[in-house]
């Protein structure tokens, strides 16, 4: 009796082994089979279409939307300071230069745009005082070159022009990443006498679809 | 706890400092094309995107349209959609393409800097008011550049701006460089209506196209004849020699250039030069390099051609392909010039010549003084 006990014990045990073994055989198929189960079930393919609209956009941003140079004044004995975000510098004042930088204007949309930029005020409304300079330029980002198609109203140059209150900058401005922006850069002379306390001035860029 | 505190506060310093610096407006759909038709009325909706959720928005309408324009709602704040309805008058009498501008601006802020920017960007509404009588326009572009024996697909649009309906009889002329008509491809008689825009596709078997490069005339005859151009390359298996070092020097490691252009439609790899040069037994390989479709680029190698002086016959052996294609030259070895020498020996006659005229000029003197 014992002995038929320990026979069907060891049946049961071997059993247990194959069935162990199956289970393990059937999880590894599903395991490595499972992204073409389709071949191994007879699953019958069919095939569909994908419709996808791409809407135009159109969008640009200024990487730098702030210029600040701080609160300074003109260097005593001086007719005037000069502020470019150029370099940055500042000669005969002493405002800051930290964080200065001219601006970046990127095409960001999936269209070309024809670009102006405006300013909105004059060197005599913004700074006030004897003979103040309000100047800006345009010019290629280094590396991305060839993006902007000049504008008949201006040429990209280091060449400072007076700052006004809408000029044509890029007939097409492109939006290919490796050519979509465009730097501008200022240049401010603040008299001795110029007005005084917070002084601002907005710089309007706009995009038109083209 | 502190090391999450020190996570967020990390985080919203990114954040304020992103907002502070960068500033973007999105306006979308950018560019809309309608056709005129008396006291039309359609809306679209627009989607603006701003970077500042607490920016303000104004939307407004501009060029010679823009009195027809009407909004659902005329400010937004950081971002959102809006709707725009257009209501034609019953005649635009001026015919041809007119723009509508539908334009969002960031109103400025209080930020305290000198200079401070703001952003405008406009969408456009193209109007097509129809030409009076017959009017078409046509273009033609194709595919791309083949390789001899694939198909070139041309694609003609004929656009009907006129306010008469038209049957137009339409055809491709293939030339070649020569200018030389090699055949026509017929579409037949099309019926386009007004206002109508359409799109033919057309199949070039190039079997029997020798390679090289083509124009096709698309030519639309509506009672007046419409033309338009474009032109395409049909690739042979061929890279050209276009230029080569024509000079030497003995005693010296010579670079060698070998310029080529491929006449081919695909890339080619492992293209290099053997240059051999006859007589003097002498020859290199040059590097090899890949090049893209009618590709124009430069291989490069190094040559040391000892003492030989002298003009000398080789060959250009261009391997590509499984394919050699061999050019006969005439390379001139030549002594360098040795320039420190030559200005040194000048400086020398020219400093003896100036003391003999300056001891003639002074024995001249002692002879007048005695």
């Amino acid at each position: 009796m014992f002995k038929m006990r320990q026979k069907i014990n060891r049946v049961i045990f071997i059993l247990t082994i194959i069935a162990a073994a199956l289970a393990i055989l059937n999880v590894s198929l599903i395991l490595t089979k499972s992204p073409s189960l389709i071949s191994l079930t007879g699953f019958a393919t069919s095939t569909g279409t994908v419709n996808v609209s791409i809407e135009a956009v159109v969008s640009i941003n200024f990487t730098t939307s702030h210029i600040n140079w701080s609160y300074g004044q003109v260097t005593s004995g001086q007719t005037s300071a000069t502020l470019m975000t150029d370099g940055p510098s500042v000669s005969n004042g002493n405002w800051s230069t930290t964080g200065v930088s001219g601006l970046v204007l990127e095409n960001i949309g999936n269209v070309n745009v024809s670009l102006k930029v405006g300013a909105g005020k004059t060197a005599l409304e913004l700074l006030g005082g004897t003979d103040p300079i309000y100047q800006w330029n345009f010019t290629e980002v280094v590396g991305e070159e060839g993006g902007c198609t000049n504008h008949t109203d201006t040429n990209l140059s280091l060449t400072y022009y007076d700052a006004n209150a809408s000029i044509g900058v890029c007939e097409v401005f492109n939006y290919l990443n490796d050519k979509d922006s465009i730097r501008i850069d200022f240049k401010l002379v603040i008299p001795y006498n110029s007005l005084t306390g917070i002084r601002e001035d907005t710089i309007t860029a706009t995009a038109t679809a083209i | 706890m502190k090391r999450e505190l020190i996570v967020l506060s990390v985080f919203l310093f990114i954040i304020i400092y992103c907002a502070n610096v960068f500033a973007a407006l999105g306006l979308s759909p950018a560019i809309k094309n309608i056709d005129f038709s008396p006291n039309l009325k359609f809306e679209y909706t627009y989607t603006v995107e701003e970077d500042d959720s607490e920016k303000e928005i104004e939307i407004y309408a501009g060029g010679e349209l823009a009195e027809y324009v009407s909004f659902d709602k005329t400010m937004l704040v950081g971002g959102g959609s809006f709707k725009v309805t257009v209501e034609l008058p019953e005649e635009i009498k001026v015919p041809g393409k007119h723009r509508i501008l539908i334009g969002v601006k960031e109103v400025p802020g209080d930020e305290e800097s000198l200079i401070g920017t703001s952003l405008t960007v406009e969408a456009v509404i193209y109007v097509f008011v129809p030409y009076p009588g017959k009017y078409l326009e046509a273009s033609i572009s194709t595919s791309g550049d083949v390789n001899a024996g694939e198909n070139v697909k041309f694609i003609s649009n004929v656009n009907n701006l006129g306010k008469e309906d038209v049957v137009a009889g339409i055809g491709i002329d293939v030339y070649s460089a020569s200018g030389e008509k090699i055949e026509t491809l017929g579409l037949g008689d099309k019926d386009i209506k007004s206002q109508e825009r359409k799109t033919y596709n057309t199949i070039l078997k190039t079997e029997d196209y020798k390679p090289g490069p083509y124009r096709a005339e698309l030519v639309v005859n509506y009672g007046e004849i419409l033309r338009a151009e474009t032109s395409f390359r049909i690739g042979g298996l061929f890279v050209n020699i276009t230029n080569y070092t024509r000079e030497l020097l003995s005693n010296k490691i010579n670079k060698f250039s070998v310029g080529i252009e491929s006449q081919w439609n695909s890339k080619l790899e492992n293209i290099y030069a053997e240059v051999k040069v006859r007589d003097i037994n002498l020859s290199f390989k040059t590097v090899s390099s890949e090049l893209m479709p009618w590709e124009r680029k430069s291989l490069e190698g190094y040559i040391d051609v000892g003492d030989f002086e002298g003009v000398y016959d080789a060959v250009i052996s261009l391997n590509y392909a499984g394919i050699i294609s061999e050019k006969e030259i005439e390379i001139k070895i030549v002594k360098e010039t040795n320039l420190t020498l030559h200005v040194l020996l000048g400086v020398l006659v020219f400093a003896v010549v100036l003391v003999y005229f300056f001891l003639i000029n002074r024995r001249k003197n002692d002879t007048k003084k005695k």
